[in-house]
């Protein structure tokens, strides 16, 4: 029986630690994939993630110019 | 570039920002944008893209000094349109609207030189948002000022070589134009060439003394692009609202100099495009005073050579390439005969600055 809580409680422990780095913008930072859930993300988060910043892009407007100095 | 690269902060030197002093007041403390919102319209709202204000608390000094230099104040703009129109860009909103729209996004801020390319030109972080002291000279200095000074140094151009800086050197911009010619020094130009210190080829260069002919004869009323600079860009034809509406093409000319704080009395002259009617769409029909200044304009293509069609062989005879060259097949010199065709206004515009017809021994 003490063997059965043990590993129940161990199941959860990791679920719950799982649960709360999933659910950090540090996981936005490291990349890797598009969060999903209620995720606060942060300017540095995004802007280090390839991924997320390939989905949010706009088309790029190239410039008409050159430059003319 | 595509936009998500514009932005990405990565690699070592994303990281070498991230840990830096230029991150100490975090994104938000320089851009604006909001905390703690999960999409990307709702993070932007009240963003700028490029802040140069929080650089002052820091860089109180180049700051300050920014503010008079010609890349800030673009004073240059304002000066020569007021000469040939007799009005002020800010006399009318029309003017400012258009001025806004067409020219003054050639201002730059802080960012636009030493964390990425200016906006004018696409923008996009040039080393993952570290700022760099110097400004890289393709993605900052050229890509702004391509069209001429840039096709020119690189060699772009089918008819002259890269200037001999770049090969087999490759100096960069930097290395001849510093700081201080960037920032200014506290005073306020109108004109490029009148803010003080500006690169000199006599920095590196001392053709005092020593024995070369070509400098003892002509060094002291000749620009050293007289003889040094191969063909360069000249363009016909600006519309404010549409941009080149005319054509470039090659020159090399050599004319009067105009230019007052400039002591040479022989210079080359470049084209410029502008023409009567350049701000129509901002209203105004011809520029009333359009003859006070020179259409063929002191410059200083950026193309230098050693050897050019006027200096072609090691202890060789200029004269031959130069003087004579009035006589075929392409003359070195601005001649009346050049300006036949064009309008009268511009044929006044220019008088200063062509030479006589037939050799220089004979002026």
């Amino acid at each position: 029986m003490t063997s059965r809580y043990n590993i129940l409680a161990t199941v959860a422990l990791f679920a719950l630690i799982f649960g709360m780095v999933a659910c950090s913008g540090d996981d936005v930072q490291n990349g890797g994939t598009i969060p999903e859930g209620p995720v606060v993300a942060t300017c540095e988060g995004c802007h280090t993630n390839q991924e997320m910043l390939i989905a949010v892009a706009e088309p790029d407007v190239p410039p008409e110019d050159e430059g003319e100095g | 570039m595509e936009g998500w690269k514009k932005v990405l902060i990565d690699g070592e030197d994303g990281a070498t920002f991230l840990a830096g002093v230029h991150n100490q007041l975090g994104c938000i403390g320089c851009h604006g944008g909001q905390g703690g919102e999960n999409t990307k319209e709702e993070a932007h709202v009240g963003i700028e893209s490029y802040p140069s204000t929080q650089c002052l608390s820091c860089h109180e000094s180049t700051h300050s000094q920014y503010g008079d230099a010609i890349h800030s104040t673009q004073a240059g703009y304002y000066d020569l349109f007021e000469k040939r129109s007799g009005e002020k860009i800010t006399d009318k909103p029309e003017y400012m609207a258009g001025f806004k729209a067409g020219c003054q996004g050639c201002h730059v801020s802080c960012g636009e030189c030493h964390i990425s390319s200016p906006t004018p030109v696409g923008g996009g972080l040039v080393s993952a948002h570290k700022v760099n002291r110097t400004p890289d000279s393709k993605l900052n200095c050229t890509a702004c000022h391509g069209s001429r000074v840039g096709d020119e140094y690189y060699g772009n151009n089918d008819y002259a070589g890269a200037d001999v800086h770049r090969v087999p050197n490759a100096m960069g911009c930097m290395d001849c134009h510093d700081g201080a010619d960037l920032h200014g020094d506290g005073t306020r130009p109108i004109h490029r060439y009148e803010a003080p210190d500006l690169a000199k080829c006599s920095d590196c260069h001392d053709i005092s003394g020593g024995s070369n002919n070509y400098h003892s004869t002509h060094g002291a009323e000749f620009a050293c692009q007289v003889c040094h600079s191969q063909s360069y860009k000249s363009c016909n034809g600006c519309h404010a609202g549409e941009g080149i509406t005319g054509s470039s093409y090659e020159t090399f000319k050599i004319g009067y100099n105009h230019r007052p704080e400039r002591s040479e009395k022989f210079v080359v002259l470049r084209h410029i495009p502008i023409v009567e009617d350049t701000y129509e769409a901002w209203g105004m029909d011809n520029l009333v005073n359009f003859d006070v200044e020179p259409t063929w304009k002191f410059a200083t293509p950026h193309n230098i050579r050693k050897r050019t069609d006027r200096t072609p062989d090691e202890g060789g005879f200029c004269g031959a390439a130069c003087h004579d060259s009035y006589q075929g097949p392409v003359d070195f010199f601005l001649r009346a005969a050049d300006l036949e065709g064009t309008p009268d206004a511009e044929q006044r515009a220019n008088a200063n600055v062509i030479v006589p017809d037939g050799s220089p021994f004979s002026w």
